[in-house]
Formats: structure tokens, C-alpha cells, sequence
């Protein structure tokens, strides 16, 4: 069990800092939605080893592993010969728990909250485009697009950007945002936001949220390019980043231009691959440790 | 639905263009091209009020109705959400040009070092 406990102990640590500094450095945009998996897997991984250890290092004293340590936690007789150290390392583990879902939850109701508010805005300051698809068009001189995901999901484009741009890249933007509304982009980056929202001292939680937040953008850029043009996204892209007064978008449009410049990189069967491989083993690493009780 | 959210904008853009409010007669008179019934009028006004969007001077008879803000503080509302920094907000909605954190930024620098490098 004390084995057990440190292994774990060492993967928290290491999939709370290393790896995904490593990993956000290698900035890898071959394929990002598998690039996303291992980000998830990741995040699962380090929160099921934080909590892991806490408990294992808990019952070691009195089980021969995880299993017989939880069961051993209902038995009253069990309960009473704990020591503070061991109470104190469980209240951890379940306040730890409960942060973790609770921040999912309360960040859930939040987005729920922040875009109910944000549509009855939209329904009545925009009209319905009668050139574009789902569109609805802002009367606004702010160059700015995006989508509202939900279940009645819609893009919004601002007038100031429709007029500096053509049709084609009309086209392309709204394709683009298409593609996060029909693959729950936002779904995807909840967690994320929760996480780093409960454990902002974790430097994992803001990597792995910057990432997501530009890796989905690379995502849709993919879906897109198969219904428009690749080069007319890339120059609605540019156009929007040249006329966009917000400095912090210049990096993800320049990288999200370069990578449409070109075909869709060959290595991404391969990388999707072996960023499958390695999600899987990130996931299955604490659960054997967690459930083997050979290890104690 | 959709007629009644086109109502809801109508009814908006009447109100936003007479600030000193309209009664519920008087508004359907401005709608007279879609000819709305009184009772939907008021039901429109009812949701309105309900979304915080507009407001009741109960001391007037027949009661008047005023837009709470102008349009232009709405869109100026709408704009802070959407230009909001915070990449937790990439959750609530996705800008096409979304913005990255100061430490992502370092990331991305070195993704473009990286493209020039390799061509």
C-alpha cells in the first residue's frame, strides 16, 4: 500500500507540472483533437491520483489495498482506531472530491446563467442574416463573430466585420463557428474552466485551459476547411486580426493562418495515434494502481 | 416562437425610439404592418418586463411602457461580454478571434517560430 501511495503520490505530482508544461511547449497542432483527449486525460488522470493518495496513504496502515481500505472505512470499529493524521488526510481526499465536482456543477449553472442572459440580449439586438446560415447579424461598428452554443446555438457577426469582409470569407467565418456549435466545442472546454477555477494554484489547470481554448479553435479551422476554402478562412482570419482592436488575439490568428497556408500535416494519423496510446495508459496508470491490490 | 421573439425586437426598437415611452395602444399602432392583437401586445410587454428589458409607469392610465436602456447601452453590454478576456468564457461563447492569456501567447510564438523553421 505505502508503495502504491507513492507511485501515485509521484504521478500527481508529475501530471500537475511537468507534463503539461512539456506538453503546451511542444505545441503540437498535427492533430488536435486527439491533442484534446490527451489534455482530458491528463486532467482525469493527475485529479484521480491527487485524491488516490490521499486515501490510500490513509487506510495503508489497516488494509491490504484501496479495495479492503474503503470497506474498512465503513466498519465503526475501523472508524474509531483512526489516528488525526488519518482523518485529516481523508477530509482532504473528500473535500478535494467535492471541490472538483462541485466547480464542474456551480461552473455548468454559471454558463447556463451567463448565456441565458447573453441570448434574450441577442434576440432582440440582432436580426436573422438572410445571406448566411444560422446567422444572426448585429448592427455594430466592433468587428467581432462568434457562436452561442446551447440548444438552440447560433453565430453572431457584427456589421463592422460583414463590410470588411467578402462573401467567400463571410462564408468561412460562419463555417468555422458552425463547426464548435456542432461538435460542442464549449462542452469540451467546461471542465477546464471548472478546474482551473477550483484548484487556480495547480499550474496545470491554466496550461491545460490555454490550450483547449486554442486547440478547439484549430479544431473548427479543420471542419471548416472541408466545406470552404482553406485560403478564404485564412484571409477572413487576417482581415479580422488587422481590423480587431484586442492585442491578445494577434498570436492564435497568426498561428491559426499558418496552419491553413498548408494541406492538413500526413503525420496526423500517426499522432492521433500515439496520442491515443498514451491517453489511455495516462488513464489506466492510476486506475491499476488504485484497483491492484497485487501492489500492496 | 420565432414570430413572437420578432415581435419582442419590434416592440424594442418602438420603445427604443420614443423615450418617453408608449402605451400598449399606441405601440400597436406602431406595429400596424404586422397588425399585432392588444392582448399580444401586452404579452410581449409582459415578457419584456419579466427580461428586466423595459419598465411600467403604473401612475399613467392606460399604463405607459419605456425601453429600462438604450439600445446602444445594450450592444455596449453585449460587447463587454463578448470582448470579456477570460478564457473561461470560451465556455459561455467562442469568438472567432478568440483571445489567448499572456502565457499562451508564449506558446503560440513558439508554434510560429516553429512552422517558419521547418519550411
Amino acid at each position: 500500500m505505502l508503495l502504491t501511495g507513492t507511485l501515485l503520490a509521484i504521478l500527481a505530482v508529475i501530471l500537475a507540472w511537468p507534463v503539461p508544461l512539456a506538453l503546451a511547449r511542444r505545441a503540437a497542432t498535427i492533430d488536435p483533437v486527439s491533442q484534446l483527449a490527451l489534455w482530458q486525460a491528463i486532467g482525469l488522470a493527475g485529479g484521480l491520483s491527487l485524491i488516490g493518495t490521499a486515501v490510500v496513504f490513509a487506510t495503508a496502515p489497516f488494509a491490504e489495498s484501496i479495495g479492503t481500505g474503503l470497506v474498512g472505512l465503513v466498519d465503526a470499529e475501523v472508524l474509531s482506531v483512526l489516528q488525526w493524521w488519518q482523518w485529516t488526510l481523508l477530509i482532504v481526499a473528500v473535500l478535494l472530491s467535492l471541490r472538483l465536482i462541485g466547480s464542474l456543477i456551480s461552473q455548468s449553472i454559471s454558463v447556463a446563467r451567463h448565456r441565458r442572459k447573453h441570448v434574450a440580449l441577442v434576440e432582440l439586438l440582432t436580426e436573422p442574416s438572410e445571406e448566411l446560415p444560422n446567422t444572426r447579424v448585429l448592427s455594430s461598428a466592433e468587428p467581432v463573430a462568434y457562436c452561442l452554443p446551447g440548444r438552440s446555438g447560433t453565430t453572431v457577426v457584427s456589421t463592422g466585420l460583414l463590410e470588411v469582409l467578402t462573401s467567400g470569407q463571410r462564408k468561412a467565418v460562419v463555417a468555422h463557428e458552425q463547426a464548435h456549435l456542432e461538435y460542442h466545442h464549449d462542452l469540451l472546454v467546461l471542465p477546464f474552466a471548472a478546474w482551473n477555477r477550483a484548484l487556480p494554484f495547480v499550474p496545470a489547470t491554466s496550461t491545460a485551459l490555454g490550450a483547449v481554448s486554442a486547440l478547439i479553435e484549430f479544431m473548427a479551422d479543420d471542419r471548416a476547411r472541408a466545406v470552404v476554402p482553406a485560403a478564404a478562412l485564412a484571409e477572413a482570419i487576417k482581415t479580422n486580426a488587422a481590423v480587431d482592436s484586442g492585442s491578445h488575439s494577434a498570436p492564435l490568428a497568426a498561428a491559426r493562418a499558418a496552419r491553413l497556408a498548408e494541406p492538413l500535416p500526413l503525420a496526423r494519423r500517426r499522432v492521433r495515434v500515439l496520442n491515443l496510446v498514451a491517453s489511455a495508459a495516462l488513464l489506466l496508470l492510476p486506475t491499476l494502481l488504485l484497483a491492484w491490490p497485487l501492489f500492496a | 416562437m420565432a414570430t413572437l421573439g420578432e415581435l419582442e425586437r419590434s416592440v424594442m426598437n418602438a420603445l427604443w425610439n420614443t423615450p418617453s415611452g408608449l402605451t400598449a395602444a399606441e405601440l400597436r399602432g406602431e406595429l400596424s404592418d404586422r397588425d399585432p392583437a392588444l392582448t399580444t401586445v401586452h404579452t410581449v410587454l409582459t415578457r419584456l418586463e419579466k427580461k428586466g428589458f423595459v419598465s411600467r409607469d403604473r401612475a399613467a392610465r392606460p399604463h405607459r411602457y419605456l425601453a429600462v436602456s438604450s439600445r446602444e447601452d445594450h450592444v455596449a453590454e453585449l460587447m463587454t461580454e463578448v470582448l470579456d478576456q477570460a478564457p473561461d468564457r470560451q465556455a459561455v461563447l467562442a469568438r472567432f478571434l478568440g483571445a489567448v492569456s499572456d502565457s499562451d501567447t508564449a506558446f503560440l510564438s513558439s508554434l510560429i517560430n516553429r512552422k517558419l523553421i521547418q519550411r
